[in-house]
């Protein structure tokens, strides 16, 4: 996928290109962080030029409280290096996250070398 | 973070991110936040990009993430209240130095005080009072004496208050109050909070005492440990804590005493109330001491601190509760400050002590009047909801009388009715229901208030109807026996009487209710004045009627003993009451007559209003009255024909606000005796005397001079309009 337009090209070719390539998002999975920490995964409903985004069927995932830790690592056999917890999880339903609380965003995509 | 919360160095926490939501089969999660802000960044201002399935409409019903009021998973400082313990949010005891341990409870006393009067004023409970995280594990308290006391009693005074207030269902619109889910409201022994409180106040009032004896030389009797360290501030520590622990001892008493049965605690109330308004000013009094010793360590933002010393309280975290105070979204609260608090108990204990002096007036009028009287001072929601407790016990007036024999009273019925049959009647039971209705409605908020006896009066009119019917139906029944006969009319016409009376005051009450609520724009006052005016004459005639039948009721009471010519004189003599309303008929006929007259002679600034005609807002206002045909036959061309002729000219001939003036003086002297009815009396000669004198200026210089402006003010009376005159 071709995500650099070139200077040459006109504004409006520009915005057009950018629709399209925003649109090949829509209904995919986006797992998008935000300032808080929390993550939220859900289809991609829409978006604007303020990176506002409406995620569909959403959950809202967070880090498991220090109690829920300390309580795991206590349970955790001795001389185990690590401990995995589960994220908390809830779902959210519609929601939109507003552009300026975004840190990253993530998509889910097709990895043909998964294929085994 | 993931690592601190690890006991032994060795484990190494990690958090693999999206463990639980690893990617379907054969895909990944790929970064693409570059990118798509690229994207984004060339779409134009108000573009979306969206599929088919997808509009802003649909949009409208998404949670905002990150938004305080509507994303109840915002990451707050603690997950839980047992984490913020743990993290030592509120340590017990506050700290090991006594003096700083006293200091810090004051401090959470007085933010306390502050929450509960920001809950009254219409916040939710886990949000305010039980932001502190003290009275959220009761037992954790137990330790510490003084701050137990005090958050047990603060506990079981919550719940009287709500039980107050979700008994009285005056709440409606308040709804977010009673709201006290996951709250231990309950905690274990907090039912016999006053006996703790009460030790504990012994225990500083002999420390009190003791430093007393210490500072001038005398021996102590007993030897007594201090409240705190410091010798110096033992006297103003000891002193700040009593005025705090005795309020709120009071202040429990009268809430309990308040709700003894048949208002049988009301006078003792009133005690509690005066000592609990007198504890509030040593409350208020100890905030110099306080902030003399805790200057410099605190915000010198002396209005809005919500403490008396100024200091931030230990134990409070807002948002541990956020999540409890559903179905609402969590908001961020703005606290009142201190002094607020102070102020707003002043308040609720002044209005709570005008209930409990009210004599429980046997006579239906005399409620309302009451009633009426008590909300002009805009008493809050828990104020209210005593009234309305007191008002109506069990389906009965003060639980002390039923129904009919509050309607037998008011609609002046015969003797003979007590035992009637009649009260069995279903109509007469719905009628019962609907005054206790109507009792109810009246210790709402005004608002509320408006718009449920606009509702009510339709229900009034239908009874009336159902009423006569039921009666005729019995009248002739009982054509048989003559004597009996006579009986059933008089108590047929009597209790018609007072509906059609009643439901004329409730809709004069309603109108009144417009202007408090400045429902009106001055364009509209024509019309409002002139509705009034309708019902008004309604209401006089029925109320002149109903007294008619009163005294003829009493003349043939009293035939039996003595033929007297005196009686047939009274009877000619119109009732002060109704004298009263006539008055204020005089006084809206002026008005009406008078904005219309400047109106027709374009001498009133008319802003032409956009939106709609007359004729609709002639509607808008007056729907609920004209659906319940109060009165018959009223409507907006009724309206408009008797106004359209209306001249200065002709006013100036027929000055109603003379009589207005006139009637005032003359039935003055028979309320000698009703401090209330005097004073409004008196306002509405004042209004008549000054828009009389204005009718004529207008008469005498409008004619010369255009530029003559007129324009109306509410400077005398609360909802009769003074006009005042102005060149410009």
């Amino acid at each position: 996928m071709s995500t650099n337009p070139t200077p040459a090209m006109g504004q409006e070719l520009e915005n057009t290109r950018a629709q399209d390539y925003l649109s090949s998002f829509l209904d995919k999975n986006l797992r998008i962080h935000v300032s808080d920490g929390r993550m939220f995964v859900g289809q991609m409903k829409c978006t604007d030029r303020e990176s506002n985004y409406v995620l569909g069927n959403a959950h809202e995932y967070r880090e498991p409280t220090p109690k829920q830790v300390k309580e795991a690592t206590e349970r955790a056999v001795k001389g185990h290096t690590s401990v995995i917890l589960d994220m908390n999880c809830r779902y959210v339903g519609l929601i939109v996250v507003p552009g300026e609380h975004i840190r990253k965003i993530e998509v889910e995509e097709f990895d043909p070398s998964l294929i085994s | 973070m993931a690592a601190k919360g690890a006991e032994e160095a060795a484990v190494d926490v990690a958090v693999p991110e999206g463990a639980s939501i690893a990617s379907g089969d054969n895909t990944v999660w790929t970064d693409v936040s570059l990118l798509l802000e690229a994207a984004c960044e060339d779409l134009r201002d108000g573009e979306l990009v969206h599929g088919d399935n997808f509009n802003l409409f649909a949009a409208m019903s998404a949670l905002e993430i990150m938004d305080p009021k509507m994303d109840s998973g915002m990451v707050c400082k603690y997950y839980s209240v047992d984490e913020a313990i743990e993290n030592g949010a509120a340590p017990v005891p506050i700290s090991f130095y006594k003096t700083v341990d006293v200091q810090c409870t004051i401090d959470i006393m007085d933010y306390l005080l502050a929450c509960e009067a920001t809950w009254h004023k219409g916040h939710s409970l886990a949000q305010t009072v039980f932001s502190c995280i003290y009275l959220l594990r009761p037992d954790r308290t137990s330790s510490h004496a003084l701050l137990h006391s005090y958050c047990r009693v603060i506990r079981a005074t919550c719940k009287a208050v709500i039980s107050v207030v979700s008994d009285a269902r005056t709440h409606e619109e308040e709804d977010l109050f009673t709201m006290a889910y996951g709250l231990p409201l309950d905690g274990d022994g907090d039912e016999k909070c006053l006996s703790l409180l009460n030790a504990v106040e012994e225990t500083i009032s002999r420390q009190l005492r003791a430093c007393k004896a210490h500072s001038s030389k005398r021996r102590v009797l007993e030897d007594i440990e201090p409240l705190q360290e410091n010798v110096d501030l033992e006297e103003g520590y000891c002193k700040a804590l009593l005025c705090r622990l005795r309020f709120r001892k009071h202040f429990y008493h009268v809430l309990t005493s308040m709700r003894r049965p048949q208002g049988r605690g009301l006078e003792l109330a009133r005690k509690h109330i005066a000592t609990s308004i007198s504890e509030l000013e040593c409350i208020r009094k100890s905030s110099e001491f306080l902030r003399s010793i805790a200057c410099g360590a605190c915000d010198d933002d002396t209005e809005d601190r919500t403490t008396a010393s100024g200091c931030q309280p230990i134990g409070f975290d807002a948002s541990l509760n956020c999540r409890l105070s559903a179905p609402t979204p969590p908001r961020t609260i703005k606290i009142l400050s201190w002094k607020m608090a102070i102020d707003y108990f002043v308040k609720l204990l002044h209005d709570l002590d005008i209930i409990c002096s009210y004599s429980l007036d046997p006579l239906l009028e005399g409620v309302l009047h009451f009633v009426v009287q008590f909300q002009k001072s805009q008493p809050d929601l828990v104020a209210r909801a005593h009234l309305q407790l007191l008002l109506v016990q069990d389906g009965k007036l003060y639980g002390r009388d039923s129904m009919f024999a509050v309607i037998n009273r008011v609609a002046a019925l015969p003797e003979v009715t007590k035992n009637h049959d009649i009260q069995n009647n279903e109509y007469i039971g719905q009628l019962g229901q609907l005054v206790i209705n109507m009792l109810k409605i009246l210790c709402t908020n005004s608002a509320w208030q408006r718009r449920k006896l606009g509702k009510t009066l339709q229900d009034w009119r239908v009874i009336y109807v159902q009423l006569e019917l039921a009666f005729r139906k019995d009248f002739g029944d009982v054509l048989s026996s003559p004597d009996d006969e006579n009986v059933c009319m008089k108590i047929f016409q009597h209790i018609l009487l007072w509906v059609e009376e009643q439901t004329y005051w409730i809709a004069s009450h309603f109108l009144i209710l417009g202007f408090e609520l400045e429902l009106y724009s001055p364009s509209e006052y024509c019309m409002v004045y002139w509705y009034m005016y309708v019902v008004l004459i309604k209401l006089a005639e029925k109320t002149h009627l109903k007294m008619a039948a009163r005294n003829d009721t009493n003349k043939r009471k009293g035939k039996k003993k003595r033929d007297s010519i005196k009686d047939v004189a009274r009877e000619y003599r119109i009732p002060p009451a109704v004298l009263f309303v006539q008055c204020q008929i005089c006084l809206v006929e002026g008005l009406t007559m008078m904005l219309a007259a400047l109106r027709n002679e374009n001498m009133i600034l008319q802003s032409p209003n956009p939106f709609n005609t007359e004729q609709e807002r002639f509607f808008q206002h007056f729907e609920l009255l004209q659906k319940a045909c109060v009165p018959d036959h009223i409507s907006y061309p009724a309206f408009h024909e008797s106004t359209t002729y209306a001249r200065i000219s002709t006013l100036v001939m027929y000055n109603y606000f003379k009589d207005a003036q006139r009637i005032a003086k003359e039935v003055k002297s028979s309320f000698s005796n009703d401090p209330d009815k005097l004073a409004e009396l008196r306002r509405i000669e004042q209004v008549a005397e000054h828009n009389s004198i204005a009718l004529n200026v207008i008469c005498q210089v409008g004619a010369l001079d255009p530029k003559l402006k007129v324009s109306f003010e509410f400077s005398h009376h609360p909802y009769f309009a003074t006009a005042v005159v102005k060149r410009s």
